[in-house]
Order: structure tokens, then sequence, then C-alpha cells
């Protein structure tokens, strides 16, 4: 079945179009990473699909229903992101009570488990949590509500790096056992590498890449060499990202095309692997050019 | 991966509860404004004394008239609070759409209002404790067997009243989210029509609430009145909340 399905979906905010005509359907029981630079509508999307937001156009269908202002989609949703809005007066305790009485596949054991391991105190407000603790409290809502389809917004910021692998450990184990669609942002996309099955990178509000982890890993390739060899080689070919690394040396990621990649003819070319989040900023990169460009500009007047 | 189904009672009981439980600052002013009516009313709303040859007396009104007046106020202070952004969302960190969120809401808003009434009226007594205190001999203006009955109506005039003013801080606020502009908008809106329509005496929209609610002689016609007009700004105020995202 298919869980979340979009068709021509656009969101826009006054002029900005934070979604510009997304395609695409995701399969149940999947963990998905959602990739993208900031800004690029990642949220958006996802506030899509919890309803939270309403479609401009277009149409999302998330188990079958359009989700905005839908309450069976409601309880089978949770959004977590590091602004939930939890109300000031009660204990995080309390809180997760809450979580028990709204969502029926919540585990309360796993809750109040994890909630003494990353050593919370009941009688704590959520409001005066540090903002790694705060987060590492969202996300134990997150798991244990075990909505059949949960949403991470940028699940671990502020968390240390500790934190950051037991949520990891934590989500995983759960997830095995219990298993349900997940979506995740994030920008750690090397420590969540392990975890994610989907990529689905979003670029400027389109849809630039959805595959599957094993997909994205044999993307594109690395490849080295000097001048001479490297650049008729590369001429006609989809190049993703080419670099000066010496005085005559260059590298460029290529997409791993198998028809066109004739590889005897390579010679003294070398091959390495690209890593999937860096193969995310290539083929994000904004085409005004590196950093430098800003400094260099500013001397220049 | 299971999927579930709700009802919508089911949900919207659970957030009554879970609204009681987590809105406790609406109590505590409600006790705060209450206080402070009481406080007000101390001097008396009238006095006069007159004396003679040897004696003098003083008589003074005590009523709980500016404890019901703070207790309306904060009706529709506190419907209008509940609408903004921060109460509102609430809902959303669990389970929820507009409209189970619009009637726990009102539910929670009723409830409020009852006993907001209820301590209202019960304040009458504080303030008589309070008079005699300082050394007054107290009488009631109302015999003990018409006493009760006298409570039983005052409770439901404010009651009623706090409803009304309920929906219409309700439908104001869930505008004012709608647009930031309407903020300024819908005062000036109402201190205009105030004054260019207060040119024909008896015109401008206060008065006109006034003659039409409080001017009513028959009981059942005033809680008539006051529910279906709540009813009405309830439900145009639940409209206007469908088309709120959540923004967060």
């Amino acid at each position: 079945m298919k869980i979340v399905k979009c068709r021509d979906v656009t969101k826009q905010y006054g002029k900005v179009k934070a979604l510009d005509g997304i395609n695409l359907s995701m399969d149940e029981n999947k963990i998905t990473g959602v990739i993208g630079r900031n800004g690029a509508g990642k949220t958006t999307f996802m506030k899509l699909l919890a309803g939270m937001l309403k479609e401009t156009s277009g149409r999302v269908d998330v188990f079958s229903q359009r989700p905005f202002n839908n309450l069976t989609v409601s309880v089978n949703t949770i959004y977590i992101d590091d602004q939930m809005n939890f109300p000031p007066t009660l204990t995080l305790v309390e809180l997760l009570e809450e979580g028990r009485r709204f969502y029926p596949n919540w585990n309360h054991d796993l809750a109040l488990g994890l909630f003494e391991h990353f050593g919370f105190r009941k009688k704590d407000l959520h409001k005066n949590l540090s903002k790694g603790k705060e987060s590492a409290f969202n996300m134990i809502v997150g798991i244990a509500s075990r909505c059949a389809l949960t949403i991470f917004d940028e699940p671990t910021t502020g968390m240390d790096a500790v934190v950051r692998k037991d949520f990891y450990r934590a989500l995983l184990k759960d997830y095995i056992e219990y298993p349900r669609t997940i979506l995740m942002s994030t920008h750690y996309m090397d420590d969540m590498e392990e975890l994610f099955e989907d990529v689905l990178l979003i670029d400027q509000g389109k849809v630039k890449l959805h595959i599957g982890m094993d997909d994205l890993r044999g993307y594109a390739v690395g490849l080295s060499g000097k001048k001479d060899d490297m650049l008729p080689w590369l001429e006609g070919r989809n190049v993703l990202y080419q670099k000066e690394t010496g005085f005559d040396d260059v590298y460029a990621v290529v997409v791993n095309d198998d028809q066109q990649n004739d590889w005897n003819r390579m010679g003294n070319i070398k091959r390495s692997a690209v890593r999937p989040s860096d193969v995310c900023v290539y083929l994000t990169n904004d085409k005004g050019g590196e950093l430098e460009h800003v400094f260099r500009s500013g001397k220049n007047e | 991966m299971s999927f579930v189904q709700v009802k919508t009672s089911e949900v919207v009981g659970k957030q009554f509860l879970y609204k009681l439980k987590s809105y406790g600052g609406v109590f505590t002013s409600l006790v705060v404004i209450q206080l402070l009516g009481v406080f007000f009313s101390l001097s008396g709303s009238s006095s006069h004394g007159t004396g003679g040859l040897g004696f003098s007396f003083n008589i003074r009104t005590y009523s709980a008239d500016i404890i019901m007046a703070f207790t309306i106020f904060w009706g529709f202070m506190t419907a209008l609070l509940l609408t903004t952004k921060a109460y509102r969302e609430d809902d959303f960190a669990f389970v929820t759409n507009r409209l189970t969120s619009n009637l726990s809401t009102i539910s929670f808003l009723v409830t409020a209002g009852i006993i907001a009434s209820l301590t209202a009226c019960l304040s009458s007594f504080l303030i008589q404790v309070a008079a005699y205190i300082q050394g007054s001999e107290v009488h009631m203006l109302f015999n003990k067997e018409d006493m009760l009955a006298s409570l039983g109506y005052a409770a439901a005039y404010t009651g009623f009243s706090i409803l009304l003013f309920n929906s219409i801080g309700y439908l104001a606020g869930m505008i004012i989210q709608l647009n930031r502009l309407f903020l300024f908008i819908l005062p000036t809106v109402f201190i205009g029509s105030l004054i260019i329509l207060g040119v024909n005496d008896g015109g401008n929209p206060v008065a006109v609430l006034v003659q039409f609610i409080y001017f009513e002689p028959v009981f059942w016609l005033f809680i008539l009145k006051t529910l279906v007009l709540s009813v009405l700004f309830f439900a145009l105020a639940a409209l206007v909340s469908r088309r709120l995202e959540v923004g967060r």
C-alpha cells in the first residue's frame, strides 16, 4: 500500500513557492531520509503530510485521505520538530500520560524507559529544558506514539553525539519491533546512513531524487587524475562536481551511468566512492559558485 | 503497522480533560479578577446617611455587580486568549482536527463559565462578611426563602452573559488569528461604530445589544437569546478556524 501520494503538489506562501509540483509516492514501513538544503521545502513538505498545512494546489493523500483537518490522519500521524507546542503547565511525565491517552498504539513502558535513560526528572517542565534535552524528549514522544506515519523534522537539533547515537539505536530497535513509515529530515546524513532505506532529496521545492539508499551509494562515482587525462574524458558526461585539487590534478564527481562509462578506456584516472551525503550536496549546489566569491567581490570595491 | 480509527466524540472528550488539566492559568486569573472585584465592592455601591439629635445612621448598599461585570469581562478575555497560537496549537501536539479542537475549547469555556458564575454569585457572601467585619449591621435585601432562587437567577444571568461574551471573544480572536490586521481593524470598527451610530441616540451596537438582551423581562427569552447568539458566534468562529494552518 502507498502510504503517501502526492500529485502536482504546490505550496505557496504569498508569492514564494515553497513546494513546486511535487509528485511522489511512498511505500509503507520504510524509513525515508528527507534531505535538502536550508529552505528547500523539507519542513513544508512534511507539514503537508501531517495535515498542519494545506496544499495550494495539487493533491496530497496520506492513508488515501486528504490530511488537512483530518482526524484519522491525525491519530495515525505524529510530527515531531523542535518547536513542539506543549502546554507549559504540565510536567514531562504528565505530557507522556497525555500521549498515552491520545495515541492508541502508545507504548508507555518504552516511553518511561527512555525517559529514565536520558535522565529526565519527572517534575521538569518542557519549557525549562535545554535545547538538546527538549529534542530528546520530543523524540521520546515520537517513538513511543508508534504512529503509522511518524515524521521527525530535524529531531537531533542540539543533541550531543552520545544522545544522537542512542536516539538512532532506540528508533531502529523500536522500528524493527513495530514497523511503521518514518520520515526524517536531517543535516547529519552521514550519521543516519545506516538508518535510511530510502532518500528523498528536495531542492528548491522540487523532488531532485527519490531512490533507495543503496542506489544512492552507487549513484555517482568520484574520479581523480591528471588534467590531460580527465578533461577529454569528462566531455559530454553528467558531471556533478569538478575541482582542481593540485597544480595539474582534477577531481570530479560523475553520475554513475553504466552504459556511458567505459571504465576500461579510463587509463590513469582513479575511481573512488562518493559518500551519499556528498552526492546530495553536489546535486543541490547553487550555481552561484563558492563562498570565496563573496569575499573576493568585497575586496574589489 | 496498524491503522487506527477514532471517533470525534472520543477525541473531544480526551481534549476536554487535557484542557482542564493544562489551562490552570485560566482559573488563577479568575480568582485574581474576582478578588479584585470584591475589593472594589467593599466600599459599597451607594451610601446615604442621616442623623438627628443624639443619633446618626448611614445606609450603604453592597452588591456583587462589579464582580459579575469583571467576571463577564474575564470570560471575554479568556476566550480571546484561548484562540492565540500558544493555546490553540497545544492540540496539535497530539491528536486533533479543527472541529474537535473547537468543540473541546468551547466545552472548556462553558465549564469555566459555570464555575465562574457560581463563584461570582457566592462572592456576595464574602462582601457581606467583609461589611460585617467593618462593623456594620448587615441586612440582606431578600429573605431566606427567596435566597436560593435569587442566587440561581443571578448565577444564570451571569453564566449566560459569560457564555455570550465567551463566544464574542472567541470569534474576535479567531478573526484576529486569520490576519493580524484585524487586531487594529476590529477595535477601530467597534469604537468607530459607537461614535458614528451613536449620533442617533441608542443606535450604537452596545446599546442595541443591551436593549435586546438585558432589557428582556422574560427570563427564558433572555436564556434563549443569549444561547442562540452564542451558538451563532461560536459557529462563525469554527468556520473561520477551518482556514487556519498550524504555524509553529
